[in-house]
């Protein structure tokens, strides 16, 4: 497996100059840098996944309610319970940006931007994790939603698009280029080409317009400059054989699974993310398991209902009954995904669980009253990045305020905990706080993310 | 909305009367507010929390304190400010509205000026739609930006689509530019050579193996009709019968055969009693057995069994391609019986149907009425790729010859330019691409392939995918070309043709000269595309089935109502254009425009012919208009519940033009009931909501624009009583009945439709001001009054006919301005 990684395919600068025909007016890039250069320090890539389920949980089942590290599962959690010494389950943050903002808070989830019909978001935190990783891999940035809209904005606040067939995926990651390598390299020396043209044609309505008054056009200008330097950076990749996929992996994640298979298709999608981060293809990744108004139903347990559907449960017991099957059946296929990264190693002989960390959850609570608070969120591996696991850490329980989950007669929480989902107990507890530290576990060098206040401690 | 800011009469008035900021920062109804209740802590004598109102930026234009400003309003809004504990007086329920109106319309108009700012060159990034306009009416291509993977969906701002300020750019953006630019270019290169061929399968070759062995059954037993294929619900994928499958087109059939193709079908309709005609769809199945991936094409088969029709279609498709039929209805076949429907099945005729397969499951009752919906097949046959003479003649000269000089090439690429860039083009700004095309020379590309290359920087560059208004002076007025362009994507959503190119060039588009052009471009067939993508975005109709429609709640919705209803208030528009009708009509009508499903949807008698068409309507109906249209009444629903708050909203964005202002975000929740209490309605759960004074002053503005429209459910259906899933009693009965803010009272949705006729200068003019929006693709400001109470004045004075406003808005003096 260790072949991939060889450095065979550094090329000199003459060599990728010559490919790139005329344009010899650039300064030395990125990526002709040694693979992993200004990461000598550390050995092991770091890694990131976020996977998103849509409109929140049914939080009476979800919350666990003793924090500290003899915590009990609760019914939805429970699947997680093997992964204890791996995971973090996290209560009582949110995002004060999207209260009060319904279905929207998906867009604000890895942002932790402004919502609303004149606000712009700002970047998503994988994205900022991409800035730094992306000149060591092949592909700079994994994002997929199975339906719906991607969890993934650049720092213009504009949304990636989303792959969504498993097969589509495969493609993305481990296809070998159309009619060989020399078609390809002509291919980017032509948009090369062209997007330098288009570059130095923005430059030059610069010059005349003088600094101020280019609004727009700066953001034309950085996004052509950055797509150049992909192309530059896919051409010298080009000279890197592929990763090679056995036979097995390849038959069981390069195909299409109808949205009625709901269990395959998440954890086939799970094995293409555990396959891109061995073979070092990328390093971040987003998983949307469905959008706010189109997550899955799943057949295969009895719903067939969508999601949203079922949120909207009306206090009807069977839907709420559901719903937490629902939510049990995603939390069990994330554990498939955490069991899939300890079993699997990577170049170093490691567990990838261990260089991998992975935030699992929603950025809604109480889907019938479009609750945006306490957020269901799971923090789970990076024991190499320094994330120290096995507690319940409970931000609800760090407020003055807060006087405890109300329990009823049988032993249950009480329908009261619903506000708890809706208002934040604790103001202070901003979900950008775990963003940040997220960021910075990756070795991503800020001390604010999104609206954070401080980074939290884990 | 467009108008952002304008939120009260009352309001709007004050400001404009008193436009120097000092003067206003007196008057301002907020300041009164601060002075009162917020200064005591936050201005000189104390400085809570770092905040003097005093010290803030009233330049809302500027919008440095914006987000002090908006968190004020947050606060004072959800009730956190000013304190409980503060001993002075409470702020009563009006003070707060005010307060909150006012401030709210002070920065929205501030943002509004910073979204519609004009720096010397101006970028307005094309939509989606116009992008695909704008290469086929540009190469004769037809390529799809909505396809998966290809150009991303477009930023909305309140559903309008082609908004600069909201249209950015990222870098996959821009890879996807490179790459549409290449599909596009393939296609024109590559088409030329194409023939267009003619395949026709009859129901017998579209059964395995030809149909040999039933062909042989029926001869046995001495069978003269002919077989036919069947096709019923639920059955689209690996039962059902092939629509398309590549190889009939002949061998060697890959993307550059892609096009415009004709089908034709001959079949007939079994439509059993009582239930819909049957709907055959064609289009990708999804992987496995889950349905239809994308739907091509769907037309209703109504011919009776006995008398099969031809069918005819048109449809673009991406080749190679398999493709399936699928007869959609509400009700879906299911059980395990249907699986012994299997395309080997014989089938003849209702008749004879237990003689040839004792098997069968039964389809037809002893009288052959039948029991499902049913299409019965003879034969399909396509033809294309189709390519018109006005495509061929777009491509035409494209190309230099092989032996051109530099400079002949040149010439070509300047001609293609001014085209493409839609504007008279110096060869200097092609030296870029030149150099691009001797580079590629240079390394020993062949002239065409070295061409393409400098065609395709053309085609992404600044110049092609936005447009471009303004130059390193500023001035104040359009040119002739950007004007032009203006015209041209406003009406046509797609760039200007040869015509409208030489009036520009000669400076024809003033006056006179501009009428005339402007009743040209209205008159061409390609003022449909304005039709669709204004209705489309104006009413917000990308949000039908966002919330797909729990199906125990409602199992008669399905994907050809849906598509039905999402049409319906397009081609309703397309009839006022079409008549020049008054916006009258979009309040209330007697009449609307309906197709089978609709009809049978809506309880109306069913069209003798087949597609949309005008249909009148009785009061009895509760329709008319398109506040009733079940698109309207879906889309301001989640699916399971009608929303009364979403309803009002969206009327108030939509009709009135106004966006009230955000709710507070810290809302305690509503908790669901309990399977014990007494069923509510919505509106009474609501009610209890908004006793809380801080969301009292807001929701009594919105909320009964939206309870006048109870009476219909999430789907649009009309009803009397709200069915309420928990509880127990009674399902509660409707109470449409409400006031609006200045006191007129109605008592159901009808009532409130006369309201709405009596306030239609203030509906037109709104209605102008989207049309406006739409037109310049920027947010209006107080600067535009002048220009827009001028359109709406003349209008009035015929009518408000619609056609009318359309011509009025587009020769107007706005249109030419920058």
């Amino acid at each position: 497996m260790a072949n991939y990684l060889s450095q065979s395919w550094l090329i000199d600068r003459r060599h990728a100059l010559r490919a790139m025909g005329a344009l010899i007016s650039l300064p030395m890039l990125e990526c002709m840098l040694p693979l992993r250069a200004s990461e000598k320090m550390t050995a092991t890539p770091k890694r990131s996944a976020f996977i998103y389920l849509a409109n929140g949980v049914h939080s009476l089942n979800y919350q666990i309610t003793k924090d500290g590290p003899d915590y009990q599962f609760s019914r939805s959690l429970k699947p997680l319970e093997k992964h204890r010494q791996s995971i973090t389950p996290i209560s009582g943050l949110y995002h004060a940006g999207s209260l009060g903002h319904h279905h929207e808070c998906i867009n604000a989830w890895l942002t932790g931007g402004k919502l609303g019909p004149t606000d712009r978001n700002t970047i998503s935190v994988d994205q900022k994790m991409a800035e730094i990783t992306a000149q060591h891999t092949r592909t700079s940035s994994m994002e997929i939603a199975l339906n719906q809209e991607s969890l993934a904005w650049t720092a213009d606040g504009v949304r990636l698009p989303a792959m969504r067939r498993c097969s589509e995926i495969f493609a993305s990651l481990f296809e070998e280029p159309k009619n060989g390598k020399s078609a390809q390299r002509r291919e980017l020396r032509h948009k090369s080409s062209v997007l330098d043209a288009n570059l130095t044609e923005v430059r030059r309505l610069e010059k005349k317009m003088g600094a101020e008054d280019k609004g727009r056009m700066d953001q034309y200008l950085t996004s052509v400059r950055e797509a150049e330097i992909r192309t530059r950076r896919a051409d010298i990749w080009l000279d890197t054989p592929l990763p090679k996929i056995s036979e097995e992996d390849r038959k069981r994640t390069n195909r299409d699974i109808e949205p009625t298979k709901a269990g395959d298709y998440f954890r086939t999608v799970y094995d293409l993310m555990v396959l891109a981060f061995q073979t070092d293809t990328t390093r971040v990744a987003t998983f949307s398991l469905g959008g706010e108004g189109a997550a899955f139903a799943i057949p295969e347990i009895g719903i067939t209902e969508s999601r949203h559907q079922l949120s909207h449960h009306g206090g009807d017991p069977g839907y709420i009954e559901k719903l937490t099957n629902y939510d049990t059946f995603a939390i069990e296929q994330y554990s498939y995904f955490l069991s899939r990264l300890a079993e699997t190693k990577d170049f170093g002989g490691k567990p990838l669980l261990d260089s991998t960390m992975s935030l699992f959850g929603s950025g809604m609570t109480y889907g019938h009253g479009h609750g945006n608070a306490n957020l269901p969120l799971v923090l789970a591996g990076g024991k190499d990045l320094g994330l120290r696991h096995g507690t319940h850490l409970d931000f609800n329980r760090k407020a003055t305020t807060f006087k405890g989950y109300t329990f009823g007669q049988d032993g249950g929480l009480t329908t009261a905990h619903y506000q708890v989902c809706s208002r934040p107990v604790n103001t202070d507890a901003h979900m950008s706080n775990l963003l940040l530290l997220m960021a910075q576990r990756m070795g991503v060098e800020i001390d604010r993310f999104g609206d954070s206040n401080k980074v939290v401690a884990l | 909305m467009p108008y952002l800011g304008y939120l009260s009469r009352a309001f709007a008035l004050i400001t404009l009367s008193l436009s120097p900021i000092s003067i206003v920062r007196a008057v301002e109804p907020y300041e009164a507010f601060l002075q009162k209740h917020c200064v005591r802590c936050h201005g000189p004598e104390k400085e809570k929390g770092d905040l003097r109102f005093d010290k803030l930026s009233r330049d809302f234009k500027l919008g440095l304190d914006t987000h002090h400003w908006a968190e004020a309003m947050e606060n004072v809004n959800s009730g956190e400010m000013p304190p409980k504990k503060d001993k002075e007086p409470k702020p009563t329920q009006a003070e707060i509205a005010v307060f909150v109106t006012s401030l709210d319309g002070a920065l929205k108009e501030g943002r509004a000026s910073r979204q519609a700012a004009r720096p010397v060159v101006s970028h307005y990034r094309l939509s989606r739609q116009e992008y695909q306009n704008t290469v086929y009416d540009l190469l004769g291509v037809r390529y799809d930006p909505a396809k998966q993977g290809e150009l991303n969906e477009d930023t909305r701002w309140h559903g309008f689509e082609r908004i600069g300020s909201e249209l950015s750019l990222s870098p996959s953006h821009v890879d996807r530019y490179y790459r549409a630019a290449g599909v596009v270019l393939d296609r024109a290169f590559t088409t030329a050579g194409v023939e267009t061929r003619k395949v026709r399968k009859t129901a017998k070759e579209l059964l395995p193996d030809g149909g040999k062995w039933q062909q042989a059954i029926l001869d046995r037993f001495g069978i003269t009709r002919p077989l036919r294929s069947f096709i019923y619900p639920g059955a689209y994928t690996g039962n059902g019968p092939v629509a398309l499958s590549t190889g009939w087109l002949g061998k060697g059939i890959g993307p550059e055969h892609s096009g415009l193709y004709k089908v034709r079908i001959k079949g007939s309709g079994i439509r059993p009693p009582g239930g819909q005609p049957a709907h055959l769809t064609i289009g990708i199945p999804a992987e496995g057995e889950s349905g239809m991936a994308t739907r091509l094409l769907g037309m209703d088969i109504t011919a009776p069994e006995d008398h099969p029709e031809v069918y005819e279609s048109q449809l673009y498709l991406d080749l190679p391609a398999g493709l399936r039929f699928s007869l959609e209805a509400s009700h879906q076949l299911s059980g395990t019986h249907f699986n012994r429907l299997r395309p080997s099945t014989i089938f003849t005729h209702s008749s004879e149907t237990m003689l040839t397969a004792p098997a069968f499951p039964q389809l037809f009752d002893d009288k052959g009425n039948g029991l499902y919906s049913l299409v019965l097949l003879d034969w399909i046959e396509w033809e294309g790729p189709l390519v018109s003479e006005a495509e061929k003649a777009r491509r035409q000269g494209l190309l230099p010859p092989d032996n051109a000089t530099p400079d002949v090439v040149a010439e070509f690429l300047q001609r293609f330019a001014e085209r493409a860039w839609r504007r008279p083009v110096k060869k200097d700004e092609l030296e870029l691409y030149m150099q691009s095309y001797r580079a590629e020379r240079k390394a020993g590309e062949k002239l065409a392939d070295a061409y393409r290359v400098a065609l395709q920087g053309v085609l992404t560059s600044r110049h092609f995918i936005y447009l471009v208004e303004g130059d390193k002076v500023a001035r104040e007025r359009l040119t002739q070309p950007e004007l032009a362009s203006r015209l041209s994507y406003f009406l046509w959503s797609s760039m200007p043709d040869d015509g409208l190119f030489t009036a520009a060039k000669d400076g024809k588009l003033s006056e006179e000269g501009l009428r005339n052009e402007v009743d040209r471009l209205l008159t061409d067939g390609k003022a449909d595309r304005f039709v669709d993508d204004f209705a489309r975005q104006w009413l917000q109709l990308h949000r039908v089935g966002m919330f797909p429609p729990d199906k125990k709640l409602y199992p008669a919705y399905e994907h050809w109502l849906e598509t039905s209803l999402k049409a319906e208030p397009v081609e309703f528009f397309r009839e006022v254009f079409a008549k020049n009708l008054s916006v009258d009509a979009f309040i209330d009508s007697d009449w609307t425009m309906a197709n089978a499903r609709l009809c049978e949807f809506y309880g109306l008698p069913e069209p003798k012919t087949a597609g949309f068409q005008r249909v009148s309507l009785k009061p009895e109906d509760h329709r008319g208009g398109l506040l009733t249209m079940g698109a309207v009444l879906g889309l301001t629903s989640d699916g399971t519940r009608h929303r009364p708050i979403h309803r009002g909203v969206w009327l108030s964005e939509t009709i009135f033009g106004k966006t009230p202002p955000p709710p507070p975000a810290n809302v305690p929740a509503i908790e669901p009931p309990t399977p014990q209490s007494p069923k509510a309605s919505l509106r009474d759960k609501l009610a209890a909501h908004s006793k809380n004074p801080n969301c009292a002053a807001c929701h009594a503005k919105i909320d009964p624009l939206g309870f006048a429209w109870d009476n219909y459910d999430a789907i649009g259906q009309w009803r009397s009583v709200e069915k309420v899933p928990a509880g127990t009693g009674a399902d509660p009965t409707i109470n449409p009945a409400g006031e609006l803010p200045d006191g007129r009272a109605f008592k159901d949705s009808a009532g409130f439709k006369q309201l709405l006729l009596a306030d239609r200068d203030a509906v037109a003019k709104a209605f102008v001001e989207h049309l406006c929006t739409y037109a310049l693709r920027r947010v209006l400001t107080f600067d535009d009054k002048q220009d827009i109470d001028a359109i709406v004045a003349e209008t009035k004075k015929h009518d408000y006919r619609l056609r009318d406003i359309v011509r009025a808005v587009a020769s107007s003096e706005l249109m030419r301005k920058r």
